[in-house]
């Protein structure tokens, strides 16, 4: 990915990742289009999770933009359809 | 069109306004001016319905309605605006989500589709970079540790972002460099182009901003009513000979 905007977007990204780490989640750079749409994918426990949304509207959108002028919008693609499977690795388990 | 007519208003059972008549064509500029306590402060606040304030009688009917029975929230949503004197901080909320809130609440009042955030941002890196705000200040809380001159500025992206159709600025001017001055002024003329009906009404004390800003009328106030009217040169004279002579 050689767009000329990809090292601030990674550099917001990586400020944020920690808090999505929280949350057992991440997002990663897809791409960034030619007319400067930033493309994002949430990944584990993001996915599917009803704030997600607000993470990307309210938060990484507003941030993008307002760090990276020339930034038309943030949007998110999902790659991997929503499953509410059993995670390999329970967040919780019964005794 | 706005009108106030006879009205009685004050704090508490105090009354500062006694009997208070004034009106406003749509693009007209008025000025506000008057010693200390003498009720401009006052009239501001029972326009935008401030709760500390209490309206004994009288009306304030702004385009075509009367808007005293009226919640402050719904005062805004007609468009009325008051730039404060001593704007409030607040802490955790940033300043692009307040006044992206703000506009939304009163889009969806209006019954109009809300700006979205990508459309709001570029708004808003337009109208800061008209007040010489940088963009940093987008993402601090609302004027958490700014200068004077900061939150004076926010004000005026507030006005800006808003459109609002009545402005009301109270000694906006207080405290403010030349320059900040100057970048009041053009924040004022940049939405009276945007929106020639708007009605500003300017409270200040001196005459350094209406140098800039030229007001249509200026209202003299003195113990609760309008006790002189005149053009843009009575603020020369107030200048020159204070309020004594009046």
């Amino acid at each position: 990915m050689s767009h000329p905007l990809t090292k601030p977007v990674l550099a917001v990204l990586a400020e944020v990742q920690p808090m999505l780490g929280l949350h057992g989640g991440s997002i990663e750079l897809v791409n960034i289009t030619p007319d400067n749409i930033v493309q994002l994918r949430f990944v584990g426990a993001c996915v599917g999770c009803a704030a997600a949304d607000i993470t990307l509207e309210y938060g990484l959108k507003e941030m993008l933009m307002i760090r990276i002028e020339e930034i038309e919008d943030v949007v998110a693609v999902n790659a991997e359809p929503v499953t509410h499977d059993a995670p390999a690795i329970p967040l919780y388990a019964h005794r | 069109m706005l009108t106030v007519k006879n009205l009685h208003a004050g704090v508490a059972t105090q009354e500062i306004l006694h009997g208070l008549t004034l009106s406003a064509k749509p693009g007209e500029i008025l000025a506000l001016m008057g010693p200390n306590g003498s009720g401009k402060s006052t009239l501001a606040n029972s326009i935008a319905g401030h709760p500390a304030y209490t309206v004994h009688s009288g009306s304030i009917c702004f385009e075509n309605s009367e808007i005293l029975e009226l919640e402050p929230e719904e005062r805004a949503q007609k468009g009325i605006f008051l730039a404060f004197q001593y704007p409030a901080s607040i802490p955790g909320v940033s300043v692009s989500h307040f006044l992206r809130l703000a506009l939304n609440a009163q889009e969806k009042a209006r019954g109009e589709v809300p700006t979205g955030v990508a459309p709001f941002i570029k708004l808003l890196r337009a109208q800061m970079k008209t007040l010489d705000i940088p963009i940093s200040f987008a993402e601090r809380s609302v004027n958490d540790g700014f200068s004077g001159g900061e939150k004076k500025r926010l004000e005026m992206l507030q006005m800006l972002i808003l459109k609002p159709r009545l402005v009301i600025l109270d000694e906006i001017d207080s405290g403010l460099d030349i320059d900040a001055i100057k970048i009041v002024a053009e924040a004022v003329h940049v939405l009276k182009a945007a929106s020639p009906e708007t009605i500003f009404l300017i409270i200040t004390h001196y005459q350094r901003l209406l140098n800039h800003i030229k007001p249509d009328t200026v209202h003299i106030m003195r113990a609760g009513e309008i006790i002189k009217t005149g053009s843009f040169e009575l603020a020369h004279e107030l200048e020159k000979s204070g309020y004594a002579n009046l």
